[in-house]
């Protein structure tokens, strides 16, 4: 026994202790930021001890502490995993919130709040650690939902914007439909095998049946924002920018992914699920890259390049190779969290103003952040040696040469191409020729909150890729031998991307003025589906409550049919059956009638 | 049972002798102890239920429900003060009276060991409660609500006395501790359905099961505070303790006869929902999700697993709870903008943090959040309808994600966004308000941490 | 003296519900006494008290 398991409990329960201390004196003045900061970096050094010795070792372990209770034959009990995907996962997350908890130190630093939303970022990271150790389906979904109804706060931060609690119930509205998913699996797996414990679940399923996998991927693709189920991520840009670096970019909603990595047993012998997930994948990623050709918020952009890349990962699902699906998870948060945070400084020192079009000759102004930026984005595009080429380039190798879905491997690797079309778009825009914001900003970027955090995620952006598939254990067997022209296919596309890309760029400075083309308009308003989903359904479904439920059944039928007609039958009979009209004089004038009778009567001489 | 029942009783005396001063702090003190004194019955130490004398008896179904009523009783004298403060002495004494009276029939139902019994005090439990809300409804139409609320629940019961007559007759016997051993197999036949009807028919009104439900939302509406909270939390969970008191002994009928109600209760709890997500009103946004909760219990007793009713006694706790904070919550807001519509009373946050906290809280809870207690009953009820059959899982998603969008649909009304100009000068939020929906959300996530002991009959 | 006087008047009301409690109590422990002794009759439930209990119907 080794301490292993203590090493990793003392990571999570470092991280209570700010939530604890809301209670103290350390939550009502300004320290309580720094102390949350200082957490996470303390947290942080600790997780690495327990993923030094998984990467020495390759040990794995599964411990179980505190019995919450039986229910006749299910076990449920506190449990955590200490794999593979949770060891490498946790200091990567903490490491990327470290960075981006100081990033928002300067980022918020204006917020009377700013203590609660430092509460609300570790309260996130604290269930999404929970998500990512947990060894049974309950202590899962309490992650699982936990993330949920964080970002929830989080996007709807700035609570007075409509459009900020609009942004906040889309996402949880997504993120129901794909709850519902993973109730459904549990259910399934409880019914058909008694069993919430993944290993259990993994060791009484040898031949999986569809059901449960579709809705772990229907829990995935609502989570991850997958095609159908997307709308919401770029919605939630509506939040602050450390959330959207922190939850839509590097972790929450990767979750989706995550989830079905941990489920990858299942999953591998599944050919159904895996062709389904493919596809989904695939038109994500082609999706979402275009409607990011088109937008002009540098925010949205970035987090429809990340809606591609999560549907990459689940092309790389689909074709079965949940490890590399994981390794682009741990690349991509470095790279795309400091894409968010060099937005974040873009957008901050130009009052936020967050249109790229007002933007333009920042690399003399702000000559850090346009180097994290180009680095980031060339990071992202899968340039050699940088991070994202040592998942990325792997995925797209292992996809070429497997025996894939032709038209999925197709739209992939055009989606591919064109990441490098939108990323140079950004950097074009933003960075390069005149000035094209208000000349009498005062632009500064020399805050040491700012630049250290950017510089740690950007050195993470170079090397973090070599140094994680150097170490870490192979897990499945790479393509030792291919074609030449199969081993630079990724890099080929790439290229055309930015050729592409430039080429485009040119034609902007001798650009005519016409009417926006079909395909423009369909980039530009996100293939009109939020006007279609979002204008429609919500329309027609609550005209069905208005209409059907509260009116014709509730109204109509449940109270005119039962109450009000008995009320009205009996008014009616008793109106008919009895003889009572009100006529007083008339009653009366009977009374005089009788009483005369009576009396003439009684009298009478007998 | 009776050192529960006597020194409730003795409240009554209490409040009419206290100094004037002390009518509200000296019941609620005293009322709190009577609720410690009731946790005592979850200690469930034999298989069995613990038998107390042969009147009363408690077993591991009723307590959760006991304890939940004794705790209420406190909670609705904190709640209901600031509502009467402009009446009169005597009425304050009789009002407070009535909440009493209101718990001491409650607890001799929960605990009845005799059927006829519990049918006399379920029954006479619609006295006091009509009291409460046509006499202190704020609205005209609390005598409305007041006539559909007691010829509902009454239509519904009648035959059920009929029923319990012919029970009667046939075994000898009401005990309910005996009837489990006693009952014959009811067969197949038209009056044996007739019979079934009869027996579920009074609860399933009280529930109130999807279609006869709409005594409820006038009720919620109309009612005081105080009779807002007991009816959401204690009078609907009557309804749910004497299904799966009296589905025992109406087996196998069970099987075939709960279809219909099945269905419209899987269909009933999307249309309440449903209708929820267009009410202004806030008060009638409660009571609708009331509904949509309930119809789960329902759906739950009629399944008739282990796990299904595991799962309708936690949800029906954890419910007694949620909502009658939301109740409470939706008072504070109308003591300060007088008009329950929701729209009227936006931006709150802004104005009273401290409140949104407790908003946010009860609002997370009614979307059952994991690992809240009302997920446990939700989640056993949709394990067990899913193995019941596995269609069934569409429905109760669809309700989980409706009820989770009407949950926050209500808070970001009320709470966020920017607040409107006549709330500027709105009174702060008192402890009084603070400590009631403290004392609303801790034993909530208390019990999420040991949820056995509200787990009913078959833990 | 006269202030002792004032308090039980002012006071007096408080002993009314730990009364009923008592008397609950007291009521309860007669019904489990006669319970006890009812059983105690048959000859298949019969048994010797264990230490430290005080009836065998509870």
């Amino acid at each position: 026994m080794n301490m292993f398991a203590t090493f990793t409990l003392l990571t999570l329960f470092m991280l209570t202790l700010p939530i604890l201390m809301t209670a103290s004196n350390t939550y009502n003045n300004n320290q309580y930021p720094m102390y949350v900061k200082n957490i996470i970096a303390c947290s942080f050094a600790v997780s690495l001890v327990p993923t030094m010795m998984f990467i020495h070792s390759n040990q794995e372990m599964v411990i179980s502490n505190w019995h919450w209770m039986t229910v006749h034959t299910l076990k449920i009990s506190l449990s955590f995993k200490m794999d593979y995907f949770s060891m490498m996962f946790m200091p990567i997350a903490l490491f990327v919130t470290w960075s981006i908890v100081e990033f928002s130190m300067w980022y918020m630093h204006s917020d009377p709040n700013i203590n609660k939303f430092f509460k609300y970022l570790l309260l996130f990271l604290i269930t999404m650690l929970i998500l990512v150790t947990a060894n049974n389906l309950f202590q899962l979904f309490i992650g699982w939902e936990g993330v949920g109804i964080m970002s929830f706060l989080l996007i709807g931060w700035w609570y007075g914007r409509t459009d900020a609690n609009t942004a906040a119930l889309q996402a949880i509205l997504y993120n129901r439909i794909g709850d519902i998913g993973f109730v459904a699996s549990m259910a399934w797996f409880l019914s058909n095998l008694n069993a919430w414990e993944l290993q259990q679940i993994f060791a009484l399923t040898q031949n999986c049946p569809t059901a449960p996998l579709m809705g772990l991927l229907l829990a995935a693709a609502g989570k991850s924002a997958q095609f159908g189920l997307h709308p919401w991520l770029p919605s939630a840009m509506e939040g602050p920018t450390p959330v959207s670096a922190l939850l839509h970019s590097s972790t929450m909603v990767v979750a989706g992914v995550f989830l079905l990595i941990r489920f990858y047993p299942l999953m591998e012998n599944n050919k159904t699920a895996q062709t389904l997930t493919l596809c989904l994948g695939a038109i994500t990623t082609l999706f979402t890259a275009l409607c990011a050709l088109t937008q002009n918020d540098i925010k949205k952009i970035v987090a429809f390049s990340t809606s591609s890349q999560l549907g990459l990962m689940m092309v790389t699902i689909g074709i079965n190779q949940p490890h590399l699906a994981f390794l682009h998870i741990c690349t991509h948060a470095f790279f795309k969290a400091m894409l968010f945070m060099c937005s974040g400084s873009i957008i901050h020192s130009l009052n936020d103003e967050q249109d790229i079009r007002k933007m333009g000759g920042l690399f003399k102004t702000m000559p850090f952040t346009t180097t994290a930026l180009i680095v980031g984005s060339l990071a992202l595009t899968g340039i050699p040696f940088l991070t994202g080429f040592y998942s990325k380039d792997m995925i797209i190798e292992t996809a070429n040469t497997s025996y894939t879905n032709a038209w999925a491997l197709f739209i992939t690797l055009i989606a591919t191409s064109l990441t490098a079309v939108y990323s140079t778009r950004i950097i074009f825009y933003a960075l390069l020729n005149q000035p094209r914001f208000p000349p009498l900003i005062l632009i500064n970027e020399n805050n040491p909150l700012l630049i250290n955090s950017i510089k740690r995620l950007l050195v993470g952006s170079i090397f973090a890729g070599f140094l994680i598939s150097y170490n870490i254990p192979p897990m499945t067997l790479p393509q030792m031998t291919m074609p030449l022209h199969l081993k630079l296919t990724a890099l080929a596309v790439t290229i055309l991307g930015f050729m592409l890309a430039m080429e485009i760029n040119t034609m902007t400075q001798n650009l005519k003025h016409t009417r926006p083309s079909k395909t423009f308009k369909f980039s530009n308003s996100l293939g009109f589906f939020p006007t279609i989903m979002h204008r429609l359904v919500p329309y027609l479904s609550l005209l069905m409550s208005q209409k059907s439920a509260s009116m014709l059944l509730d109204l109509l039928w449940l109270e005119a049919a039962l109450p009000k007609t008995i009320a009205l039958i009996q008014v009616k009979a008793s109106m008919l059956v009895s003889d009572q009209k009100g006529l007083i004089k008339l009653y009366f004038l009977s009374f005089l009638v009788t009483l005369t009778l009576i009396a003439i009567l009684f009298n009478y001489p007998a | 049972m009776l050192k529960i029942i006597f020194p409730s009783i003795m409240l009554m005396p209490l409040t009419w002798l206290s100094k004037n001063n002390m009518i509200w702090i000296n019941p609620t003190v005293y009322s709190l102890l009577i609720s410690l004194i009731s946790l005592s019955t979850l200690n469930q130490y034999s298989d069995n239920s613990t038998n107390f004398s042969l009147l009363f008896f408690s077993d591991s179904l009723s307590a959760p429900l006991l304890v939940l009523t004794t705790w209420l009783l406190p909670l609705m004298l904190i709640a209901s003060q600031s509502h009467l403060s402009k009446e009169p002495l005597t009425r304050k004494k009789v009002y407070i009276t009535m909440l009493i009276l209101l718990q001491v029939l409650l607890i001799m139902t929960f605990t009845a060991s005799e059927l006829i019994m519990f049918y006399v005090l379920f029954e006479a439990t619609l006295v006091p409660t009509l009291i409460i809300i046509t006499r202190w409804g704020s609205q005209a139409e609390r005598l409305n609500a007041g006539s559909y609320f007691l010829f509902y629940t009454l239509s519904g019961s009648l035959p059920l006395l009929v029923a319990l007559v012919y029970i009667q007759n046939t075994t000898g016997s009401l005990n309910f501790l005996i009837m489990q051993y006693w009952n014959q197999p009811l067969m197949d036949s038209w009056s044996n359905a007739l019979l079934w009807l009869a027996c579920m028919m009074a609860f399933m009104v009280k529930m109130p099961l999807y279609g006869l439900h709409l005594w409820l939302p006038k009720a919620h509406v109309e009612a005081p505070i105080a009779g807002s909270m007991v009816l959401a939390a204690v009078l609907l969970k009557l309804g749910g303790y004497g299904m799966l008191r009296l589905t025992t002994m109406l087996n196998p009928l069970t099987e075939y006869m709960a279809y219909p109600f099945l269905m419209l209760s899987l269909w009933g709890m999307i249309m309440t929902s449903s209708i929820c997500l267009r009410q202004t009103d806030l008060k009638a946004l409660i009571a609708y999700s009331s509904v949509s909760h309930m119809a789960l219990v329902i759906v739950a007793i009629l399944i008739q697993t282990p796990w299904s009713y595991m799962g309708a006694t936690t949800l029906m706790v954890a419910h007694g709870l949620t909502s009658s904070m939301l109740f409470c919550l939706a008072n504070t807001n109308y003591e300060r903008t007088h008009s329950r519509t929701m729209i009227l009373a936006r931006g709150l946050q802004t104005l009273l943090p401290l409140m949104a906290m407790w908003w946010l809280l009860a609002s997370l809870a009614n979307l059952a959040l994991p690992p809240t207690i009302n997920l446990l009953g939700e989640l056993f009820v949709v394990m067990s309808a899913f193995s019941w059959s596995n269609i069934t899982i569409i429905l109760m998603g669809a309700n989980m994600m409706i009820t989770a969008l009407y949950s926050l649909y209500m808070l970001i009304m009320t709470q966020r966004g920017k607040h409107t100009h006549h709330i500027n000068n709105i009174k702060p939020t008192y402890t009084r308000e603070n400590s009631l929906m403290a004392l609303h959300m801790l034993p909530l996530l208390m019990l999420s941490l040991n949820p056995k002991i509200i787990m009913g009959l078959t833990y | 003296m006269m202030s002792l006087l004032q308090v039980v008047r002012d006071h007096w009301v408080h002993i009314l519900v730990p009364m009923g409690f008592v008397f609950g109590w007291y009521l309860d422990k007669k019904n489990d006494e006669k319970l006890t002794a009812f059983r105690n009759e048959s000859l298949l439930f019969k048994r010797e008290l264990r230490p430290r209990e005080e009836v065998t119907w509870k």
